[in-house]
């Protein structure tokens, strides 16, 4: 059962992305309006718009998050084949604290749209993972972290075909190394494999592409590694005709030729839903990888979940309505959950407590 | 049956027709969401523009809520993590027979615990109800009512776990347990009793004869002597006769020296006397006699007519095995429950409770939470119902299912706790005994804590410490620190430095400290400066602004030629920063110009290098110009050369006279 508190997302286009803080207290949305808003949740828990800036000349697709050791940082991709890093700047006008967000680089090395961009896992620095429409992903990185305004190509991966969507590994274990996957959203099902796994060897200082998903060949919209909490093998969450849910258990190889520690993984599919019936866009983890979100054509945001013997099922559906009525949709349940709506008109927030509608097979108390 | 133990699928409905198309989720924290729309055919700007009712885009954020969030439930969850932590240790002291001993007193602790929490809803609840015409809010009595049956419901699971999976002892035992369980559970006619023997003539009393019969079926034989003994016609030969077969009905001791054997026998001897005296017609007179009589031989039409008195079908089942099988067995109570409910079938419905039930008295565990899952939606119950039962089976050694199957519960019920801002201390008492996946989540939800405030982030580090999670102590303070940093209170940002010994931060923030000096003058938190200690030689910039604070100490107590030495070396070891060199050189002057000389020559050669190339560089760059200490520099550059070729005169006559 969710209680749900709406807020008005004031852009004047289409929102493409929404990314959280490490302690999900600030909130970043981007949109074709080719700006960026900061909020964060004010004492009353509501989410108060505290920044809005144009960043971009044409629709901002992806912004991250840097994690907060290295401040409060941004990365933001957009159509106009350029990604920026932009850094807030905090005053104290003596009327309260001003912010100000600070473009402090552009990276303009792409020739086409920027469509994903990640900051990687915090062990690894203070890098940056960009992809775009023409196949490139780059790794960019500040070697001094204390200096935002210098960032350096590092590494340019060409995978061939579009890319669409970009995640690291966010392991925080010093065994693996730095790991990659990249989703393609190429039409075309006869180009092979969509999802590649790049794996960084510091040996050869070079990002190596150690698998390609063959069972994957339509086109991939987003894919996102679980945070990996004492697990043995990495878990990937994948959107494309369906949701996926994919293991990569690391293999030592003890091969004569590869010296060093390379790996190889043991691909195993551990899920593979059609309950969206349609094309699947975004998938997102939980902060303890137990919960992935899905969102598919079908209007329907799912969540997903392994018990004990990591089979991965959906335990929650949330779907929009045309019915304004709470109340009238909730009388269709009859659950034995509180409903109704406890609505107290605050400014922008609303609040409503949302009944569970039962599921067919849930059987209620007597 | 497959034990996956899922939990029951649930439905959510946004109430907005901007989301009716497609809308995307992204999670956040630990199990929040947010939605928002992404319809590409949605024009934004001209709904704003074209009709006066424009429609706002909305993002809906989703956050988990049951009902253990609310207030009564906290004293749940706080006093029943005493009692987990309380289990681990003392089943891990105690010596293998006293396991059993032990889940049974903190399963009567669990029990309590819940009886508690009933009893502080029910008083809540009158005392609303009391309040009621001040026009008090009717959702939260509703609210309240749940919550009572959510507390009635796992008590009543919890007690019957307890009598069929933990405290086991013999046979006669168990249908003791199931008596028990159902008078307990089922006071009504306890509470009749009172009411039918306060009335003034106790026979007349509509509910008189159902009371005796209600009591005879809980085997509550004493109480239905005493309410028969209020009938005007107790001393006559039938109430005697039914009286006697009340008082005789042996009940199983289980410390009595009696055996199973021997009292199965003397309990056959006693219903053949009931059947005997029956057939001989003793009770022929009363119709109510005699239906007693039936049941204490067993008569299952008399006990099934008498259905609206029990209720469920677990009361019918252990009423009836009261009166047929004394000495049932654990494997019994499937076929004697299945019987029941086919007794009971057309006046019952099957509810998700009696599937719990059912599951119990066919002795499956799994199946008890699993069933338990569907029905509550939290863990909290079937996690310290797995961790018992987990405990339970656990020194027989033959389960395979439980260990993971409590790990991954305990697991889920920490995370949950973890996101609620004030019980994730409660969540990491849980985590301590997940094994290395609960070390991982617990590292997690800390790091992932938002550190409101510096006693926030104390707390944090100390729990962290405790656990030696390295990591997460320097994870909090390199956050502190950056945050200090951008709010510019740079004493406090070099104090985080140091703790997470972050040597490119410290530097950084040292040079700034050293910068703001130079602009005016004043150093930012000179105490935490003076007693760095070794800690400053975490970064060279570091070193020197300590090392330089030294100097400040030792010239203004007046040790100056100490002070000269350290001056020197810090000018000479490159540890000072190009740009602090004029400074260096300001505090020189008075050094320089001292009656006795202070500075030999060979350091006065050093200075004389640096501001050589001082002038010669700063000729070129004028980006420090503004720098207060840099503008006194370039006034005072003509007699700081007056005072080096000065002390370099003496120092030369000074050092010449002492060789000789």
């Amino acid at each position: 059962m969710f209680v749900a508190k709406s807020l008005n997302a004031e852009h004047k286009d289409l929102i493409h992305d929404v990314a959280f803080d490490f302690y999900g207290r600030r909130m970043a949305t981007c949109s074709s309006d080719q700006s960026v808003k900061i909020w964060d949740l004010n004492e009353e828990r509501e989410w108060v718009c505290t920044a809005s800036w144009k960043t971009h000349c044409g629709s901002v697709w992806k912004v991250t998050w840097a994690h907060p050791e290295f401040g409060q940082i941004i990365a933001t991709c957009s159509f106009d084949r350029t990604a920026a890093i932009w850094e807030e700047s905090v005053s104290d006008s003596g009327r309260g604290i001003h912010s100000t967000w600070i473009k402090r680089a552009g990276l303009v090395d792409s020739r086409t749209s920027v469509t994903d961009i990640k900051f990687a896992p915090k062990i690894q620095g203070l890098q940056l993972a960009t992809c775009s429409a023409g196949g490139v992903v780059r790794i960019y990185e500040a070697p001094d972290v204390m200096n935002l305004n210098q960032w350096s190509p590092q590494y340019e991966i060409n995978c061939k075909l579009q890319c669409s969507c970009i995640s690291w590994n966010p392991s925080p274990s010093r065994l693996h190394a730095p790991l990659i996957a990249v989703g393609s959203d190429d039409p075309n099902t006869s180009s092979g494999p969509k999802v590649f796994i790049y794996e960084f060897s510091a040996n050869t200082h070079k990002w190596n592409r150690v698998d390609s998903l063959v069972s994957i060949s339509d086109p991939v919209h987003d894919l996102a590694f679980a945070p990996n909490l004492g697990r043995s093998y990495h878990l990937l969450g994948i959107a494309t005709k369906d949701v996926r849910v994919v293991t990569l258990r690391p293999v030592k190889q003890e091969s004569a030729q590869s010296q060093g520690n390379s790996m190889s993984f043991e691909v195993r599919q551990a899920g593979q839903f059609d309950d969206h019936n349609s094309t699947v866009w975004r998938v997102s983890w939980n902060a303890t990888g137990t919960i992935l979100a899905s969102s598919g054509d079908d209007g329907c945001v799912r969540l997903w979940k392994a018990n004990y013997l990591d089979i991965w099922r959906c335990i929650s559906t949330m779907r929009g309505d045309t019915v304004e009525n709470v109340a009238e949709a909730d009388s269709s349940g009859g659950s034995t959950q509180q409903m109704g709506t406890a609505s107290t008109g605050q400014h922008t927030a609303r609040y409503f407590k949302l009944a569970p509608t039962a599921h067919p097979a849930h059987l209620q108390w007597h | 049956m497959d034990p996956s133990n899922d939990t029951a699928q649930t439905w959510q409905t946004i109430p907005d027709s901007m989301m009716n198309g497609r809308m995307c989720g992204k999670t956040f924290s630990l199990g929040s969401i947010m939605l928002f729309p992404q319809q590409e055919h949605t024009n934004y700007t001209d709904m704003a523009s074209e009709s006066g009712a424009q429609r706002t885009v909305k993002m809906y954020q989703l956050e988990p809520s049951s009902w253990l969030w609310g207030r009564q439930a906290r004293k749940l969850i706080n006093e029943s993590v005493g009692t987990f932590l309380s289990l681990q240790t003392a089943i891990t002291e105690a010596e293998p027979d006293r396991h059993n001993a032990v889940l049974v007193k903190k399963c009567r602790e669990y029990r309590s615990i819940i009886q508690a929490c009933q009893q502080d809803t029910k008083n809540l609840q009158q005392a609303n109800e009391n309040e009621k015409q001040n026009g008090k809010e009717p959702s939260t009595q509703e609210d309240l009512i749940i919550l009572q049956d959510i507390l009635y419901k796992m008590e009543l699971i919890l007690s019957l776990v307890e009598l069929l999976f933990i405290d086991t002892m013999s046979d006669g035992h168990l249908l003791n347990q199931l008596v028990k369980w159902i008078q307990l559970h089922f006071p009504q006619h306890e509470r009749k009793k009172g009411v039918v023997l306060e009335s003034d003539r106790p026979h007349l009393h509509p509910d008189y004869w159902n009371t005796v019969y209600g009591s005879v079926l809980q085997g509550k034989l004493d109480d239905a002597r005493l309410i028969l003994s209020n009938h005007p016609s107790a001393d006559t030969d039938p109430f005697l006769s039914i009286d006697e077969l009340l008082r005789k009905m042996p009940f199983f001791q289980v410390y009595g020296g009696v055996s199973v054997g021997d009292f199965e026998a003397r309990w056959q001897h006693w219903q053949s006397e009931c059947e005997r005296r029956l057939e001989e017609g003793h009770f022929a007179s009363s119709h109510n006699l005699q239906a007693i009589c039936k049941i204490l031989c067993g008569d299952l039409e008399t006990i099934s007519k008498l259905m609206n008195l029990m209720d469920t079908w677990y009361h019918l089942m252990v009423s009836t095995l009261l009166f047929t099988k004394p000495t049932v067995k654990l494997f019994h109570l499937s076929n004697a429950s299945q019987d029941a409910i086919l007794r009971m079938q057309d006046q019952q419905v099957i509810t998700a409770l009696d599937h719990v039930l059912l599951a119990a008295m066919e002795a499956d565990m799994y199946q008890v939470i699993k069933e338990c899952q569907q029905v509550m939606d939290n863990p909290w119950f079937t996690t310290h119902l797995t961790d018992l039962l987990y405990h339970t089976v656990q020194h027989k050694g033959k389960h395979q299912v439980l260990p993971p199957l409590r790990e991954y519960l305990l697991l889920d019920y920490a995370e949950m706790l973890a996101g609620h801002s004030s019980l994730w201390q409660v969540a990491l008492l849980y985590l301590d005994h997940c094994g290395p996946r609960g070390m991982a989540m617990a590292q997690e939800a800390l790091q992932r804590l938002p550190i409101t405030s510096d006693s926030c982030a104390q707390k944090i580090i100390q729990m962290a410490s405790e656990r030696e999670f390295e990591g997460v102590v320097v994870s909090v303070c390199r956050v502190m620190g950056r945050r200090a940093l951008s709010q510019g209170r740079l004493g406090a940002a070099i104090w985080w430095g140091m703790r997470s010994k972050d040597a490119a931060f410290t530097s950084h923030v040292a040079h700034q400290i050293l910068h703001k000096y130079m602009s005016d003058g004043h150093f930012e938190s000179s105490t935490l400066l003076d007693h760095l200690g070794p800690a400053m030689l975490l970064s060279d910039t570091l070193t020197f602004l300590g090392k330089y604070r030294e100097f400040h100490v030792m010239y203004q107590e007046g040790r100056y030629e100490e002070a000269a030495a350290l001056l020197v070396s810090l000018i000479s070891s490159k540890l000072a920063p190009e740009y602090f060199w004029p400074v260096l050189l300001l505090d020189a002057l008075p050094l320089l110009k001292a009656k006795e000389p202070v500075i030999s020559s060979e350091q006065t050669y050093e200075l004389m290098y640096i501001l050589d190339t001082l002038t010669n560089t700063t000729r070129d760059k004028d980006q420090t110009k503004n720098e207060a200490a840099h503008v006194s520099f370039l006034d005072k550059e003509k007699e700081i050369r007056v005072a080096l070729t000065h002390n370099l005169a003496q120092a030369i006559i000074h050092e010449g006279t002492v060789e000789n």
